[in-house]
């Protein structure tokens, strides 16, 4: 195997290695699901992005007349959602929310995934480094090589034109 | 998992139930207790047969590790495109020593 096609092979092996990048990290961002929050308005003409309970389960909830968030169970069925209020004993219609946050399942799910990500990432980063330390070694043998080359070349169409003439 | 130290909210759960809770613990002096609504009283954290993460521990580490996330998938991108340019030069040193 030519030198040149020593550096063809790693290019390719290169390129290979960055093209998987994109699905590494569309595949962490699709775990984390950390990209899908639900805007509405407040009334005020205002956005604010927030979790609206889609399933049952247990999830952050702000009750009327209270500043501290609570955890309250929710559960959905085909004709009705409601929370249960242990204030009170009962269930409530989750208009009687006045907040809701995060479903405390996805917030434990996501944490986890994250930490994941945050592992492998670390882990990526040293193979990245790596990569591109490997690429611009061989775009520096490139360089020498072709100048070379091109040297060697000039030097043969010298000789070639003196022996013309 | 440990114990729960201090106030807050935490995933929890109840004897006889293999579904989690959220359960609201309260540190008062030396006293820990978690409320059970069930029965409408404080008991001791004893009383619940397995213990989960402070939800808003999480709640706080989420928004830091999505700062993270959104951070590193911004150089990690950067580091892309970088490979893609010496991956052009590369080619073009090519396609110049092949003339």
């Amino acid at each position: 195997m030519t030198p040149r096609d020593k550096l063809r092979a790693s290019l390719r092996a290169n390129s290979e290695h960055v093209r998987q990048w994109p699905d590494w990290l569309r595949a962490a961002i699709s775990t984390a699901g950390v990209f899908a929050p639900i805007q509405k308005g407040n009334g005020n003409g205002n956005m604010i992005t927030q979790s609206i309970p889609t399933k049952s389960g247990w999830y952050r909830a702000r009750w009327p007349g209270h500043t501290r968030w609570s955890c309250v169970s929710v559960s959905m069925t085909d004709t009705e959602a409601s929370v249960y209020d242990p204030g009170v004993s009962r269930w409530r219609p989750l208009s009687d929310v006045v907040e809701w946050g995060l479903n405390v399942d996805s917030l434990q799910n996501e944490v986890v995934s994250l930490r994941k990500f945050v592992s492998a990432q670390g882990d990526c980063d040293v193979a990245s480094a790596k990569e591109n330390a490997n690429l611009r070694a061989d775009l520096r043998v490139a360089t020498v090589t072709i100048a070379n080359l091109r040297a060697a070349v000039d030097t043969l169409t010298t000789i070639l034109d003196k022996g013309a003439r | 998992m440990s114990l729960p130290t201090k106030t807050g909210w935490y995933r929890a759960r109840w004897p006889q139930l293999t579904t989690w809770s959220c359960v609201l613990v309260t540190v008062t002096g030396s006293v820990v207790s978690v409320y059970d609504p069930g029965v409408s009283r404080w008991r001791p954290l004893s009383d619940v047969d397995e213990w989960g993460p402070c939800i808003d521990d999480m709640e706080a580490e989420v928004v830091i590790l999505r700062g993270y996330f959104v951070a590193m998938t911004g150089i990690a991108d950067d580091a892309h495109r970088r490979c893609e340019e010496l991956r052009d030069e590369l080619a073009a040193l090519f396609d110049g020593g092949d003339r």
